[in-house]
């Protein structure tokens, strides 16, 4: 498979403190690689790390293939977009302005100023400063700061934090339109899982500092299991019934009980009527990325 | 670099304060030479010798001053707004960041060099007269001195605020300024018939080869003497090339915000 970036025991250290602990983290050319791990847990460090804005202690990184100590890295750095932590804009320009800026310092003319602002939706600000913006508008102009160069690979830290729903929505439907349309690899760190679900192709969880695991979209699918709760006039019945067919479940209590085999409904209410066990209500739940991640990392608070 | 340096030179073009400094360093020089002729009016019974040499470089005093406030709120913009993030993800050294923010900061510092020297200059011809005043091999001297001391002054500037990395860094660069010459003072009178560390102090504090320079465009041939007119370049050039090559030293092994 082919890696847009790739780390090796990536370490940082504040003084005694391990901020990054031999990190293995693999992004696989035109994913969106959610990010995933409490505040805290070292997902920024990481990103300012491979962004350049910070430096390594130990451990090794290829961007593009090339390794973090060549002279190339610089320029395999010019193929990469980012937003770190809060968009780094001039806050007393216009949006148009504002790319204006980045598109001096990439050498480019302006003819792209306006495609940009219309794909981020900031076109029509007009002459509004950019320390007018609403929250979502300064992420958006972020974004669009960083697709000057046409990136091939976006890093995005926390991009729909503080964004009200609207803008969260609007958030996604762009990455997901940069990722389909244009082919761009995206990694978009997070600790909002529900919304990450939703988007990501690939995962790296982080905690404390250290790589947890890294999964596909599909590997996590398989992994959260389908829970089917059933509530029935008596579970020792359905626990019968339950074991002769084979199944995985757990009885909770005298009428509720978690069914974790996959079961087809029909079959099962059938037998449970010929037990004469009478059955109230049955729901389907997928557990969530959300309850993965905190069974992963065990638990809520370590 | 060429595209880091277009960019900070079209922010410097763009920014409003860089424009109301201008005209500021315009009024200030009219109002210096303004003083100058009020000074002479009211002494004239002494024999006063005001003219246009009195004023010519006047302004160099408070270039310090107005370098740590206008070109260095470009550079610490670009720390404190985390826009030299973008520079750097986008694939330019840190080594070209400096150098591009320095290059811009020296142009800018020159440029308020140029209008506060030549408004002095037509302000005082205009009003002071004494063209004749200026016309000594030395002016071209001093003309190059005042250049080197504005590069020098843009280099500490541009360390510091590279150090400090946001607002405070560009007063704290006036401040040391200040700190120096004060500290300098004490030194020399402490060394007191030491002449050659006497000098070597003044040659080594900015503000105090100001002074001399001030003394010496309006008393030309007596002013400093010949060591010193080779040791202050020379120490003003010292400060133009070491601090940015500490400064980039420094620069590459800091992580930012």
């Amino acid at each position: 498979m082919e890696y847009v970036i790739q780390t090796e025991g990536l370490c940082k250290r504040y003084h005694a403190f391990k901020a990054l602990d031999s990190i293995d983290l693999h992004v696989p050319k035109g994913a969106i690689y959610g990010f995933v791990g409490r505040n805290g847990a070292g997902k920024t460090t990481f990103i300012r790390i491979i962004t350049g804005v910070a430096f390594k202690t130990e451990g090794s990184f290829e961007l593009f293939g090339v390794k973090d100590t060549s002279p190339e890295l610089d320029s395999a750095r010019s193929k990469m977009g980012a937003v770190v932590e809060t968009p780094s804009i001039y806050l007393d320009m216009t949006a148009e302005d504002n790319i204006k800026q980045q598109c001096r310092v990439l050498g480019k003319d302006f003819s792209c100023v306006k495609e940009i602002l219309e794909l981020v939706g900031l076109a029509d600000t007009g002459k509004k400063l950019a320390k007018n913006f609403s929250l979502g508008m300064r992420q958006r102009l972020g974004i669009a700061f960083s697709l000057v160069s046409n990136p091939e690979f976006l890093i995005l830290d926390e991009p729909i934090n503080g964004l009200d729903p609207q803008g969260i929505i609007e958030v996604r439907e762009l990455l997901t339109k940069l990722n389909q349309e244009r082919g761009i690899t995206i990694l978009i760190s997070s600790h909002i899982l529900d919304e990450l679900s939703k988007l990501a192709t690939h995962y790296g969880f982080i905690e404390q500092g250290k790589m947890v695991k890294e999964m596909s979209a599909e590997e996590i699918d398989h992994v959260c299991r389908r829970i089917n709760y059933l509530t029935v006039n008596d579970t020792s019945l359905l626990e019968g019934v339950l074991k002769e067919m084979g199944a995985d479940y757990k009885i909770i209590s005298a009428t509720d009980a978690e069914i974790y085999s996959e079961i087809t409904v029909t079959p099962l209410v059938l037998k449970l009527h010929e037990a004469g066990c009478e059955v109230k209500k049955i729901s389907e739940r997928h557990e969530s990325l959300e309850s993965f991640f905190i069974n992963l990392i065990g638990g809520v608070e370590k | 670099m060429k595209r880091l340096i277009s960019e900070g030179m079209a922010k410097a073009r763009n920014a409003k304060r860089f424009w109301i400094c201008t005209w500021i360093l315009i009024g200030l020089s009219l109002l210096q030479v303004l003083l100058n002729y009020a000074v002479e009016k009211q002494s004239s019974a002494l024999d006063s010798n005001v003219d246009v040499s009195s004023v010519i470089f006047g302004m160099l005093g408070n270039q310090s001053l107005f370098m740590a406030i206008v070109p260095a709120m470009f550079v610490v913009r670009d720390f404190t707004q985390n826009t030299v993030r973008n520079k750097i993800i986008c694939g330019h050294s840190r080594t070209k960041i400096y150098f591009a923010h320095l290059i811009c900061f020296d142009a800018v510092a020159l440029f308020y060099h140029i209008v506060a020297t030549l408004s002095s200059l037509i302000f005082g011809l205009a009003i002071l007269g004494g063209a004749d005043s200026l016309a000594h091999g030395y002016v071209a001297y001093y003309c190059v001195h005042s250049v080197l001391l504005i590069l020098a002054y843009a280099s500490m500037t541009m360390f510091i605020c590279m150090l400090i990395r946001g607002v405070s860094g560009a007063i704290i660069a006036y401040v040391i300024n200040t700190l120096l010459s004060t500290f300098g003072m004490i030194a020399m009178l402490a060394l007191n018939g030491h002449d050659k560390l006497v000098d070597l102090i003044t040659c080594a504090v900015l503000d105090m080869q100001t002074s001399l320079l001030l003394e010496g465009i309006t008393s030309p041939g007596e002013y400093p003497n010949s060591f010193m007119r080779v040791a202050m370049p020379l120490f003003a050039l010292a400060y133009i090339i070491a601090l940015p090559i500490i400064g980039v030293r420094i620069f590459k092994q800091t992580d930012l915000k």
